[in-house]
């Protein structure tokens, strides 16, 4: 069991805030409950008042104020971070004009991030809080929506590329000060909302795999 | 069992089932190592910068864990 203290102590004499996320999905609802765990015990925004990703991720404050394990802050977090990732997956969508990724928005369940006092830089997925259909991923602004990223482009290796180069031009502007980097490569699952055509085309798809695993398995084509 | 339903045991798959389901396993497994390789690039970015040993890494493996509406 690892005291939150722990953490304060490691950034003892330093009010630094920075953060970074990258996370291709901000809605699940372990993460967001660590991320609670470890972020919202820091004394600042009351994140249990506002059962909220968004407000979970912005509810910052460096160094912990708290005493809480991070089991019990777990335990407290999880069902607003449950409840919130159950209605957060299917928010009404709507377009955002100023296309910018930690602008003032509320979609949804997802309460806004006001600007400056979330995580200082973001790179993934707004899981939750943008169209399921046709994702945007952000690098602060929009990087990429689907279809117009590169054939190529891969994001586990792009998200690992952007993480080092963020972390060593945070580390070498302040090589003595502390900073929080929420670092979540992943799978993307599939959308919890469907398109109208969205069963259709995931039958298809699994007839498809069948018939194709048959023809392979058959022994009249095994010559 | 997960959500209620059960699970029907391997042995009871068809051939073109196990087929199927091996061939999901292989695709998770590769995205698995995939990742394990790039998390490593990450780590060793931080152990280049000589920040390792003052560094606390949380692991996390898992998704979507409490999440009833998303496996």
């Amino acid at each position: 069991m690892m005291r939150v203290t722990a953490f304060r102590a490691r950034s003892a004499g330093s009010s630094r805030r920075r953060r970074w996320i990258a996370s291709p999905r901000r809605d699940c609802a372990t993460r967001s409950s660590l991320l609670c765990a470890l972020l919202a015990d820091a004394g600042g925004a009351n994140h249990r008042a506002q059962p909220s990703l968004v407000g979970t991720a912005s509810a910052v404050s460096w160094p912990p104020a708290s005493r809480a394990t991070i089991p019990s802050s777990v335990r407290r977090t999880a069902p607003s971070a449950r409840s919130c990732a159950a209605t957060a997956m299917t928010p009404p969508v709507r377009k955002e004009p100023q296309h910018s990724g930690l602008s003032r928005k509320r979609v949804g369940a997802v309460r806004p991030m006001a600007v400056g006092v979330g995580f200082d830089y973001f790179y993934g997925f707004m899981g939750g809080e943008s169209d399921q259909c046709t994702l945007t991923c952000f690098a602060i602004i929009p990087r990429f929506s689907r279809g117009s990223a590169s054939p190529v482009t891969n994001l586990i290796t792009d998200m690992a590329d952007d993480a080092i180069r963020h972390i060593s031009a945070v580390n070498a502007s302040a090589p003595n000060k502390p900073f929080f980097c929420y670092y979540v490569p992943g799978a993307t699952i599939r959308r919890t909302t469907q398109p109208r055509n969205g069963s259709r085309s995931s039958k298809a798809s699994l007839t498809w795999a069948m018939k194709s695993c048959a023809r392979k398995s058959s022994p009249t084509r095994s010559g | 069992m997960y959500a209620g339903a059960s699970l029907p045991r391997w042995d009871s798959l068809s051939v073109i089932q196990k087929k199927l389901y091996a061939r999901q396993a292989e695709g998770l497994a590769a995205y698995a190592a995939y990742t394990d390789h790039e998390i490593g690039r990450v780590i060793q970015a931080v152990e280049d910068m000589g920040k390792l040993d003052n560094t606390l890494i949380i692991y996390m493996c898992g998704d979507n864990g409490t999440s009833s509406k998303a496996p």
